[in-house]
């Protein structure tokens, strides 16, 4: 099996609005699958329809080389962290792992003993005896993310699973998901796009319910030369006209978001013969220069793709 | 199909702790035994204040205990002429009621308004509450929406069998207390009897609050939902009497209530009440598979709904 994924020409309509546009993907076996696009662009609906929550319109999809979506024949190899989903709050958290897993098909002693390991993946072994309602925002979200590697799932949607967790867990979640690369696909939706940098290996980005560009993360970040001089929090803006006027042979843009000034050199020349030059003259404007950094990043490709 | 009838059983078991654990059904069930200790006791009140009255004005056995001279009550032929009134034509099951204790009839009377009542309000909001706090989406990838909603029946089919019991109980314990003629071991099995149908005639008003449930995802609605649809019950009921009494000039009309009052629970009440084993089993039957059919429809509705 060489894709976990394959989607041809998926339409989701409510109404009048087209969710999904005649989505076209592919999702490499093994892989961790960042989706990346702006809210509306189809992100969860997507992921709600490849596990069966929402019915498409029209389209093709293969999951697992099994067909679309079916409770018999997918049940317990796919699953999904459904976005801004509550658990039940009278359930205790080891008894709803349990009721998970068995209606994934492990025995009660297979779920019991599946529902320990998860727990203990996200940090929540010793709150398994507790009350749902007993938990804070971030520990549902552990534990949401938890049920979705009960047993043995081979597709895992992950809808936003770091919104909500501390710096820590972040941590933790990012490490535990890339312990599964190779073994399990793991399509991750996320708007913190540094993250997803860090544990994907392929990526999407989506727009108006559009595939606009699929590749490894590796090709995205390689394109050209370019280089990021990261302006420190208290340093004034960069004059972009003027340096833009300076460096013609390069393109030049300044990200008030992360104060990151971008040069992408399509041409030849190295970074340290472009410092050389570039540097003096960027110190010369009067910004505070705290690093330089090589290569492009996820969210610098994002936006200039989706224009 | 052992995948359907197992997720059933493993969502029963689920909904039943959970039920349980549930402040709200515990709540109603408590006042559901309340109000039947509460009406047993007045009414074995007013039974010995009838009798004194009974032994004063018709000179009858003066000598006799509290209840001992309840047969007397019924002599009088006012219980017999309701009775005949409501089960026109079915001169046995009249005869049958005739011969059981007040106690028990006004027990079976108010336990199947009582528990219809207590079923709609308790298991109505089940699956709209998990629709509406989107918690199915954790389940239904795993498991389809009819097993699911099955198992919801059954778990509070399972959490509704020991509420009938022990109230049965309860007011045997109050009846046993307070009438000092009460043939108390006889009168045991004859309210567990009785327990034990109302529990069945709840369970086709169980599968209406499946039914309704799945129809929207706001448990307020729901409730509301179910008790028009027992509103519309009450209705075809009050029609049926009237055409049965009155008579009319337009047969297709009393066909058609005919046909509508076979879908009514209140229309296996009196063969569950009948002399004959047969006729109660096939009542009981029939009560549960309207309970079925309920909660079919339900799903049909809403089948190709998103989750």
């Amino acid at each position: 099996m060489k894709y976990a994924l394959e989607i041809q020409g998926l339409v989701k309509k409510y109404g009048k609005f087209n969710a999904l546009n005649g989505l076209n993907m592919t999702i490499p076996v093994g892989s961790i699958f960042g989706l990346v696009g702006a809210n509306g662009a189809g992100k969860t609906t997507f992921m709600s329809i490849c596990s069966g929550l929402v019915k498409p319109t029209t389209g093709r999809i293969d999951i697992l080389e099994r067909g679309p979506f079916d409770i018999d024949v997918h049940s317990g190899l796919v699953t999904i962290l459904p976005q801004d989903s509550g658990l039940p709050h009278y359930t205790k958290v080891e008894a709803i792992l349990q009721y998970y897993g068995r209606l994934a098909g492990l025995s009660s002693r297979e779920a019991l003993r599946a529902s320990h390991a998860a727990l203990d993946a996200v940090n929540l072994y010793d709150r398994r005896k507790s009350l749902i309602r007993s938990l804070s925002h971030g520990m549902l979200r552990r534990l949401t993310v938890a049920q979705a590697f009960l047993g043995d799932p081979q597709l895992i949607f992950l809808d936003e699973p770091m919104s909500g967790l501390d710096p820590r867990e972040v941590y933790n979640l990012r490490e535990f998901i890339r312990s599964h690369r190779g073994k399990k696909t793991i399509v991750v939706s996320s708007h913190i796009l540094s993250e997803l940098q860090q544990f994907c290996d392929h990526v999407a980005f989506m727009k108006t319910g559009r595939l606009m560009e699929q590749a490894p993360l590796e090709d995205i970040l390689s394109r050209g030369l370019t280089l990021r001089y990261q302006l420190s929090p208290s340093s004034p803006d960069p004059n972009v006209d003027k340096l833009t006027q300076n460096f013609q042979a390069y393109r030049i843009e300044f990200h008030s978001s992360n104060r990151q000034l971008i040069l992408t050199a399509d041409g030849a020349g190295t970074a340290a013969d472009i410092n050389k030059m570039f540097i003096p003259a960027l110190l010369n404007t009067g910004v505070r220069l705290d690093q330089v950094l090589l290569g492009s990043d996820l969210e610098t490709e994002y936006l200039e793709a989706s224009g | 199909m052992k995948r359907f009838f197992s997720h059933i059983w493993i969502t029963a078991i689920h909904e039943f702790k959970d039920s349980i654990r549930s402040r709200w059904a515990i709540s109603l069930m408590l006042i559901y035994l309340a109000i039947c200790m509460f009406m047993s006791y007045q009414f074995t009140g007013f039974l010995a204040d009838a009798e004194v009255e009974l032994i004063k004005t018709m000179g009858v056995s003066e000598g006799a205990k509290t209840g001992a001279v309840t047969s007397r009550l019924w002599d009088i032929g006012i219980a017999k002429n309701t009775m005949m009134r409501t089960y026109k034509g079915d001169e046995k099951l009249v005869e049958h009621l005739m011969q059981a204790h007040p106690v028990v009839l006004v027990f079976a009377w108010f336990t199947v308004i009582l528990g219809a009542m207590l079923t709609l309000l308790m298991s109505s909001p089940r699956v709209a509450d998990e629709l509406g706090t989107r918690s199915a989406r954790f389940v239904l990838y795993r498991s389809d929406q009819l097993s699911w909603c099955l198992g919801k029946y059954w778990g509070q089919a399972i959490v509704l069998l020991p509420v009938f019991l022990i109230s049965a109980f309860g007011v045997w314990c109050i009846s046993a207390f307070r009438l000092e003629g009460f043939e108390r071991l006889k009168m045991l099995s004859y309210l567990l009897e009785y327990g034990l149908m109302s529990y069945l005639y709840v369970l086709a008003w169980l599968g209406l609050a499946t039914c309704v449930s799945q129809l929207t995802k706001s448990q307020f609605l729901a409730v509301a939902f179910a008790i028009g649809g027992a509103f519309i019950f009450a209705i075809i009921e009050g029609f049926h009497e009237h055409l049965r009494e009155r008579g009319t000039d337009h047969p297709n009309w009393r066909q058609l209530v005919d046909v509508l009052y076979q879908f009514t629970p209140m229309s296996y009440r009196g063969h569950l009440w009948g002399p004959e084993l047969s006729r109660q089993i096939i009542a009981g039957l029939m009560l549960i598979g309207l309970g079925h059919l309920f909660l079919v429809i339900g799903y049909f509705a809403t089948y190709r709904r998103d989750i």
